[in-house]
């Protein structure tokens, strides 16, 4: 059964990352290539919290004072995606730095960014 | 009520769509950052409609603000326009 | 003529690559399902009757952060550290700020104040995410947002007013790191002396590990043991580091 509402989620996210692997690999500017994989990490990210999500009256996966656990185990979301995602936004948004130090140098040492530019220089 | 915030997710997840479609085509890397701080905003607005507050709070503190920050300092060293 | 076929390329390959991501996605089960995984860390987050397997936290993001999945949280931690030692290689011994003159008393307290409510907030988040959303990494970039602020609207020059350069905010960094690193080997000595078992990183007792750091605070209110003074040196590590990585991208060109 293809639900709308359950599975075009899913095909929205594959959209953005595939439009961002598209980027990443033919574009030729350094620094569009860096924005690409700083969106492909969203887009991931989205695929994770929405594989974790659960229908009905779901609630945050925060115990509310007195609520017996085995109800909250069957119907908070799950936390496992949430904890992978607290911490790939971090280290991706590390990853953006080092690259933009990168692109940097690159300019500093060519004068462009632009790798067709870069390899006729290299000739 | 549920089907009304399903499509409401629906709804943002195209229009991130079409912000990182203009992010790829566009030519001015200046208006790529703001576009992507925007797709930034609607990625944790959907992050807590489908519960997730903790992913919310650092998306909004990390994928929108320092990271703006880091590609303008980036850009101002490297020049706006992409050839 | 190039550019045309150039982009019917592009269109063609995002339609191929999307139609091959969206049949990979739609192989995982459907929204509304959680793993059984999940459910166990929901079940026995806060549970009172099962308390050789609890976290005693009460946020079950923050119970898998730093007891449930602590190990990979720490080699995060290690990631993160190597990528701001990754940005300090590229301009490493130019890391000098000078002070800057000039500014009204207005600015300057204004800023002081302004500053000192975002930090509050930060460590809000931080020390109220047993129960509340929010944690380590959440409140470091908060506390790396104030700095940045800070730089972009005065200047680099003011840090040395608030009484921050590059070394003491890598001296912080490594302060957070210690606090990591203390509270994760404490088990281990704890068994070394006593002869009884514990584990690096172990954070209440086990019924065949009877070490345990203590879960109520002496005003009655709960803490998950370790969790969050180890939250409170994980928003130190990531706060700083975003600031040394902003204040070594910010250098002028004639200063290096």
């Amino acid at each position: 059964m293809f639900s709308t509402v359950g599975q075009l989620p899913y095909v929205l996210v594959a959209i953005m990352a595939s439009i961002c692997i598209y980027a990443a690999l033919f574009k030729s500017n350094l620094f569009k290539k860096m924005l690409a994989i700083f969106l492909m990490t969203d887009a991931v990210n989205l695929l994770f919290i929405i594989q974790g999500y659960r229908l009905g009256n779901a609630i945050p996966p925060i115990i509310p004072p007195g609520m017996d656990p085995s109800e909250f185990a069957s119907i908070a979301v799950d936390p496992l995606a949430h904890y992978f995602v607290v911490t790939a936004v971090v280290i991706g948004l590390a990853e953006v730095a080092t690259l933009t130090a990168l692109i940097i140098y690159t300019y500093k040492h060519y004068g462009t960014i632009e790798t067709k530019k870069i390899k006729e220089l290299r000739g | 009520m549920i089907e009304m915030i399903e499509l409401i997710i629906d709804l943002l997840l195209a229009f991130c769509v079409v912000l990182t479609a203009a992010i790829v085509y566009t030519k001015d890397l200046l208006l790529a950052i703001v576009l992507s701080g925007a797709e930034g905003v609607l990625v944790a607005t959907v992050f807590y409609l489908l519960l997730a507050p903790d992913i919310a709070l650092v998306q909004v503190a990390a994928g929108v603000g320092i990271s703006t920050a880091f590609f303008i300092v980036g850009l101002r060293k490297i020049g706006r326009r992409e050839e | 003529m190039k550019d045309w076929r150039a982009s019917i390329l592009g269109v063609f390959f995002i339609v191929l690559m999307s139609s091959i991501l969206t049949y990979a996605f739609l192989g995982y089960p459907g929204i509304g399902f959680v793993r059984p995984l999940g459910e166990f860390y929901l079940f026995n987050t806060y549970n009172f009757e099962n308390q050789s397997w609890w976290s005693a936290s009460p946020n079950a993001v923050t119970g898998l952060l730093w007891d449930y999945r602590g190990y990979d949280t720490l080699y995060e931690t290690m990631v993160f550290y190597v990528g701001i030692a990754a940005v300090a290689m590229f301009f490493e011994g130019h890391a000098k700020l000078r002070k800057t003159g000039g500014m009204t008393v207005i600015v300057r307290s204004s800023a002081r104040l302004i500053f000192v409510f975002i930090i509050t907030s930060a460590f809000a988040i931080t020390i109220f995410s047993i129960k509340t959303p929010g944690g380590g990494f959440q409140g470091g970039s908060i506390m790396a947002i104030a700095y940045i602020a800070i730089i972009v609207s005065l200047s680099r020059g003011f840090l040395p007013e608030m009484d921050l350069d590059v070394e003491k905010a890598h001296l912080a960094k490594i302060a957070g790191l210690a606090l990591i690193a203390g509270l994760t080997i404490v088990p281990v000595v704890y068994s070394l002396a006593s002869g009884s078992a514990a584990y690096a990183l172990q954070n209440l007792p086990k019924a065949w590990a009877p070490f345990g750091y203590p879960t109520f605070l002496g005003f009655a209110s709960l803490s998950g043991g370790l969790i969050i003074p180890i939250q409170l040196g994980e928003m130190i590590h990531v706060g700083m580091g975003f600031t040394i990585m902003f204040l070594l991208l910010t250098l002028k060109d004639k200063e290096d």
